[in-house]
């Protein structure tokens, strides 16, 4: 899976949960500014865990806190 | 900002002072990159646990939030909400007030808690194999055995739920998964299930403190708050038990000479070094000023009473166990309205644990040290082999 794949599925999955219009989101955009928190993190997390086969430490998503950095950390534990 | 603010790690739950160590050179209060306040200071740690506005309930309200998102995912969550809206430390005012009251005043006396404990104690020593599980065969079996008498519970059965009772315990962690829910959340089923037969089947329904909080709840908030008794009962008294134990037989590594009669000292400092209860949460209903910081309305406070009992502020070398220390006053209960309720008997069963233990822990050597479980408000031990020499 490359770095864009797992761009589009956080993109998909953030409009999913936060009910916001796919085209309108930056791939710079912080987590924060988009509207995530502490509750509907884990949701998503989980559904990512889904996608890429992998357990996500729910801290991670505060140390990559773009859409655009979390991707990159999601794809090195993907292929780590 | 704390960037080494590493709450989910092992290394950090499994040994968090060095964590600390660093964390200090943010101040006795910073913001996490999570957006919560961290405090570690111990003055700042009763400050807050005193301020009348910082209130309970972070995450009996947190949870209420995730059961609903859960349903709209067709996840059924609702009984952790449930069982955490029972949790005396999770309750404000004018709610808390009257159910704290009449358990404290159904409350075990001294002299039954200590009769109770070294019988308990005396029965779980006298059999033991060769080698054993400290954690399971001895430190989990007689606070279970004890909180059983005092709540009515058939213990043989209640020791049945001693994982699910952990389990429940992680819905206190400030971070969690989702699979991290569904398993709390089956555990939650479980011991509700237990509690509820108990209370028609058993002494339980006819226990004092079930009583006496009867004519203050409906049955489902009797049953919450006593799954809430029986869990508190046991989960962290298990957890000073093993670090009692493991501290007794490294003392000599240590130069620490342990001896019935400084028992109590012994406990008040393995209570303060390694705080079972390592954080707990409140959040602000106004802005505040703690530690230098000022703390805006509707913050999350994040306070580690694990941090704050070894704060170099406050103790002289804060990390060695000291038996003469006179300024001992450490924060492992909390402070406050909400200060542990289970205190004295979680002091009276350690002792006598400790004492008897004194007699017998030169035959005794630690086969293997002990491991710990990946939870991070309460810290709770999986296993320590120990053997007879």
């Amino acid at each position: 899976m490359n770095i864009e794949v797992i761009q589009s599925i956080i993109c998909e999955l953030i409009s999913k949960e936060l009910h916001i219009e796919a085209s309108t989101i930056s791939m710079n955009a912080s987590f924060y500014e988009l509207g995530l928190d502490s509750v509907n993190s884990i949701f998503l997390l989980a559904e990512m865990e889904a996608r890429i086969g992998k357990d996500i430490d729910p801290m991670s998503v505060y140390d990559n806190p773009t859409i655009k950095s979390f991707a990159s950390y999601l794809h090195s534990l993907a292929n780590g | 900002m704390g960037d080494n603010w590493r709450p989910t790690n092992l290394d950090f739950i499994s040994n968090p002072q060095p964590y600390y160590a660093q964390l200090r050179k943010n101040g006795p209060v910073f913001q996490a990159k999570t957006g919560d306040y961290v405090i570690l200071g111990y003055d700042a740690c009763k400050q807050v646990l005193l301020e009348p506005s910082c209130k309970s309930g972070l995450q009996a309200r947190k949870m209420s939030k995730i059961a609903t998102q859960g349903r709209q995912h067709g996840l059924d969550l609702s009984t952790i909400d449930e069982l955490l809206s029972g949790m005396l430390i999770q309750l404000n005012e004018p709610n808390h007030g009257p159910i704290r009251a009449a358990l404290a005043k159904a409350w075990p006396k001294i002299a039954e808690i200590k009769e109770i404990s070294e019988k308990s104690i005396h029965r779980a020593l006298a059999n033991l194999p060769n080698t054993f599980d400290a954690v399971n065969d001895l430190c989990k079996q007689i606070p279970i055995t004890v909180i059983s008498h005092f709540l009515g519970l058939d213990a043989q059965v209640a020791k049945e739920y001693a994982q699910d009772g952990l389990k429940v315990v992680q819905a206190l962690d400030p971070y969690f998964t989702l699979k991290d829910l569904k398993d709390i959340s089956k555990s939650s089923q479980r011991l509700r299930k237990f509690i509820q037969a108990s209370l028609t089947t058993s002494s339980a329904g006819k226990s004092r403190l079930a009583e006496s909080i009867r004519e203050h709840t409906s049955e489902a908030e009797t049953v919450s708050i006593l799954a809430f008794l029986f869990i508190a009962g046991f989960e962290t008294t298990s957890t000073l038990l093993t670090s009692c134990f493991y501290q007794l037989l490294t003392a000599k590594q240590h130069n620490l000479q342990v001896e019935e009669s400084t028992a109590v000292p012994f406990v008040r400092e393995v209570l303060r070094v390694y705080s079972p209860v390592q954080i707990t949460g409140r959040y602000t209903t106004r802005e505040l000023q703690v530690g230098g910081l000022k703390i805006p309305e509707n913050s999350v406070l994040t306070i580690c009473v694990g941090a704050a009992n070894t704060d170099p502020d406050h103790f002289d070398q804060p990390l060695s166990l000291n038996l003469r220390r006179t300024k001992s006053y450490h924060l492992s209960f909390g402070y406050g309205i909400h200060r542990c309720l289970g205190a004295q008997l979680a002091e009276i069963e350690a002792s006598t644990f400790v004492k008897c233990l004194v007699k017998k822990v030169d035959r005794m050597k630690l086969l293997e040290p002990p491991k710990i479980e990946k939870k991070l408000a309460v810290r709770s031990y999986r296993s320590m082999k120990v053997g007879f020499k």
